[in-house]
């Protein structure tokens, strides 16, 4: 604990390093391995561009 | 899912497609130089400073943003334009968050944020970083290829977190130039802190012509606030070493000329010219970058001469400082030693006197060596207190008018009995004084110079005589004493040194063991101090010298 008080701000930024790292490649998995994202069409919007269905509920 | 959502056309490097429009390029490709460059070079110049540091990331964050921008313009895959579109959320965080940084190192005289700060800072990217992975960032591809994807509630989130972040900036800029001291730090944080509010103002204008979806042309002004903070900062290092850089200008000007030449070659219109820009550029590189080091070196140099004579400023201040604590130690010590000595002289010249009983000759002898001695040490320590008051600036002259011939006279029959006891011949003569040989001085430092170099006379002179000469020279209005022995003479070098502190001539030893190369050093000081002088001559070693007290006479 004493070395992490002393210690403290290179654990945080070596934290937000890595939180950041591990954002991109779960960002990149979901994308490239996955395959998990969506393609709208025309028929996903109104007249007015606005998007008519609801992709959280699927 | 589709393979390809759009008609795009094949990239190189990622970025370049002719689907994307030349304006484009430019809008991305001279702020993204230009950052790198600035961050790179003041990185480079002092890693070690912390601030140096913190614009560094601001800079990257920024060029990694536009090169990410650039591979959505030209991304030819759906996966690509979702995966860089998602990634490019936390970068812009970054640029924020660190331009924010910058700032309050600034308002702070670069005193570092506690971690408290930094924590709660940091959880303006905390929604980000959880959620980027997932549809709450990008919804999903848009059917319109100009849109390219259709943006979740997790970026209109980071649109209100950098307002937020702009307004806090704008609070620490105030509250640090009302808490600063000094002129220059309140100088810098200003130009600095006004400069990165106008960058990210500028960053986020643009982020709203797309939520009122105004189209992708107006979208292009958001880079233009990165050449703006960068000519600020420019300014800041050459206006006030900010950063602690010394150079700049030459490397300024070297880049923006390189800069501007790359720009050129982006041109789709100039195919033709650009292999000649291109052979310009790589010329213009080379001899850029030597230039730069040249100046660079010649800077440095003149660093180095600065600091070396700040050093020897500092040095020579405390060198008088120790010379006057020498003197003043001198002082004391003698003034302690004289005392005892006192004692010393007194009561072995009552014993030689017979106060206390006859001596038998042998107690005589000892008592003799014990006067003798104690006499020389008292004169020695006369010269210790006479250097530690000149150099200290303490003498003190009793100027009045007197005969000088008078004194020399008086003096050379005092010292005749120890000339003759020695074997040689002192006489004294003056020739015809216009003046009478009136002169004006201190009667007892004038006395004690010519007491000192006619017992100097004696003691180097072996056999022969000495020969004191009083004349005057009524158009110089001076009068001199000269006293020219035949004794062991002095080369021309030795002469030059003779009077300065702890010198004694090569051959003194020779004839005289006790001199502590004083004498005429202080006879020099008081000649001087007196608005006369001594020199000497000599017609070389084994062939006597001359030595000449020159006082200005009484017209």
């Amino acid at each position: 604990m004493e070395y992490i008080r002393e210690h403290g701000t290179a654990f945080f930024y070596v934290a937000l390093l890595l939180m950041t790292l591990v954002s991109g490649i779960a960002t990149y998995y979901t994308i490239y391995v996955q395959k998990d994202y969506h393609v709208f069409t025309v028929d996903d919007f109104d007249d007015e561009g606005n998007l008519i269905i609801n992709i959280y509920d699927r | 899912m589709i393979d390809n959502a759009c008609d795009w056309g094949v990239t190189t490097l990622l970025i370049f497609s002719e689907n994307v429009g030349t304006l484009v390029y430019y809008t991305h490709m001279f702020p993204l130089l230009i950052s790198l460059f600035l961050g790179l070079y003041v990185f480079l110049n002092n890693p070690k400073r912390h601030v140096n540091r913190v614009l560094f990331f601001v800079t990257l964050m920024f060029s990694i943003w536009v090169y990410f921008d650039l591979i959505l313009w030209a991304s030819p895959t759906p996966e690509s334009v979702i995966f860089f579109w998602s990634l490019i959320v936390p970068v812009e965080m970054y640029i924020y968050l660190g331009a924010l940084y910058l700032i309050y190192l600034f308002s702070t005289d670069q005193k570092d944020a506690s971690l408290t700060t930094k924590i709660l800072a940091s959880l303006f990217v905390l929604p980000i970083l959880l959620f980027a992975h997932t549809d709450l960032n990008v919804m999903g591809l848009s059917p319109d290829c100009d849109i390219g994807a259709h943006e979740g509630p997790l970026i209109s989130y980071m649109y209100i977190a950098e307002l937020v972040i702009i307004a806090i900036a704008i609070f620490v800029t105030a509250r640090g130039y009302r808490r600063l001291t000094s002129d220059d730090s309140k100088k810098k944080l200003l130009y600095i802190g006004v400069a990165t509010i106008i960058f990210l103002l500028f960053f986020s204008a643009g982020n709203l012509t797309l939520l009122f979806e105004m189209g992708p042309f107006y979208e292009q002004y958001k880079l233009f606030g990165m050449p703006i903070f960068a000519a600020v900062v420019a300014y800041t290092i050459v206006r006030y070493q900010a950063f602690r850089i010394k150079t700049v200008v030459t490397e300024l000007l070297v880049a923006a000329l390189w800069i501007l030449l790359f720009s050129v070659i982006l041109i789709q219109d100039m195919a033709n010219a650009r292999p000649i820009i291109g052979v310009t550029l790589i010329i213009f590189a080379i001899l850029g970058f030597q230039l730069s080091l040249s100046v660079r070196r010649e800077v440095q140099q003149r660093v180095q001469i600065e600091k070396l004579a700040e050093d020897l400023e500092k040095a020579n201040r405390r060198l008088k400082v120790l010379d006057q604590m020498k003197s003043e130690f001198v002082s004391i010590a003698s003034h302690q030693l004289r005392s005892p000595l006192t004692s010393i002289r007194g009561y072995s010249s009552m014993l030689l006197e017979g106060s206390f009983g006859k001596l038998v000759p042998k107690a005589k002898e000892a008592v003799e060596r014990i006067a003798e001695s104690s006499r020389f040490m008292a004169l020695s320590v006369e010269d210790y207190l006479n250097v530690s008051r000149i150099e200290s600036g303490r003498m003190k002259y009793e100027v009045s008018d007197f005969n000088l011939k008078e004194m020399a006279e008086r003096i050379v029959d005092d010292v005749r009995p120890t000339a003759i006891k020695k074997g040689l011949l002192l006489t004294f003569k003056s020739s015809a004084l216009s003046g009478r040989g009136v002169v004006q001085g201190d009667i007892g430092k004038t006395q004690q110079i010519i007491h000192n170099l006619l017992d100097n006379a004696i003691k180097y002179t072996q056999k022969g005589s000495i020969t004191v000469a009083v004349f005057d020279n009524k158009t110089k209005k001076k009068v001199y004493v000269e006293i020219t022995d035949t004794g062991v003479g002095m080369t021309s070098e030795m002469i030059h040194d003779v009077f300065e502190k702890f010198v004694r001539a090569r051959n003194a030893n020779k004839v005289n063991v006790t001199g502590t190369g004083l004498g005429l050093y202080v006879a020099r000081q008081m000649a001087e101090g007196m608005k006369g002088s001594i020199c000497a001559s000599s017609a070389g070693e084994g062939k006597g010298s001359t030595f000449t007290l020159v006082l200005p006479m009484v017209s």
